[in-house]
């Protein structure tokens, strides 16, 4: 096997590891962004492991998981959980409705697309992010899942990393828990290795796509790890008032 | 004498080059980082980016 046939399999390790740790703490807790963040998760694993699978067989179905979780849904649901960590008021309900509906029709807009898929254009070790094009019909032709996708994706980036280097930005200038503005600045940094490794993919290089995704999988749960280590009197430290400005 | 009391973990040590230098340049290239994606993934949508 090579490096790059190895490497979504250990990603998907690690985002099987980072999804139990994150539904567990629901479990726990009952808090609504830990259930959206692991169910977005998941995705993510679900899309890694369609990614893993793809590069050594072809089939249809495991090419759905991939585009509809692994390209399409994952980044939404994660920056959801973002967007329900910061604000717990009416309109983020309206918008799990919006999510909802969104990631249901884009799912049924994926099952419209798999009649036409194109299987003879599927080439054995080329890495499914640069081929995926070929297989699926155009948007004209059946494909109109591909317009919804980056709907998901855009929102995705704004709620989960600009989430992150908000709160790593309150938390800096309140001059409190080091250890969490550090966590959120890796849980960003992640989000947008993956961003980086995907753009480069589509702008024609695919070759750091694969190392993307398991930088993305190791620093979002390296910074989970350390926002959920409690540290002694971070209660009263969060509550702190910023430092007077001289 | 003054017992030397341990570093308080919940506090943003002073004069760390770390959180002082480091974190804000990394905060504001993230920031910019961000947007660059974003205006990218709005190209695409509205066609005027042109991807593989």
């Amino acid at each position: 096997m090579t490096l790059n046939e190895i490497l979504p399999f250990v990603s998907t390790a690690v985002m099987a590891a980072f999804t139990v740790f994150v539904l567990q703490r629901f479990a726990v807790r009952r808090a609504p962004h830990f259930l959206f963040w692991g169910l977005g998760l998941a995705m993510f694993g679900a899309g890694s492991f369609a990614e893993a699978y793809l590069a050594l067989a072809w089939n249809r179905w495991v090419f759905f998981v991939w585009y509809l979780f692994g390209a399409a849904l994952n980044a939404g649901w994660i920056g959801h959980g973002t967007v329900y960590l910061l604000s717990r008021r009416r309109w983020v309900h309206g918008l799990t409705v919006v999510l909802i509906i969104g990631s249901l029709v884009a799912a049924g807009l994926m099952f419209q697309a798999m009649g036409r898929l194109d299987d003879s254009k599927f080439v054995l070790g080329q890495p499914i992010s640069e081929q995926y094009r070929a297989i699926m019909p155009a948007v004209s032709a059946g494909g109109t899942v591909r317009l919804t996708t980056p709907f998901f994706n855009i929102y995705g980036l704004v709620t989960l990393v600009g989430g992150a280097l908000w709160s790593a930005y309150l938390f800096w200038r309140k001059r409190v828990l080091p250890n969490r503005v550090i966590a959120n600045v890796l849980i960003a940094a992640g989000a947008l290795s993956i961003g980086f490794a995907s753009t480069l993919t589509r702008l024609g290089n695919g070759n750091y796509l694969y190392l993307g995704e398991l930088v993305a999988a190791m620093l979002m749960f390296a910074g989970f790890l350390l926002a959920a280590r409690p540290q002694p009197g971070e209660a009263q430290a969060a509550a702190a008032p910023a430092p007077a400005k001289s | 004498m003054a017992r030397k009391l341990p570093p308080d973990k919940t506090r943003i040590p002073a004069g760390s080059v770390l959180f002082e230098r480091v974190i804000p340049l990394l905060l504001i290239g993230m920031a910019i980082l961000t947007v660059v994606f974003i205006v990218i993934a709005a190209g695409v949508l509205l066609g005027f980016v042109p991807f593989r």
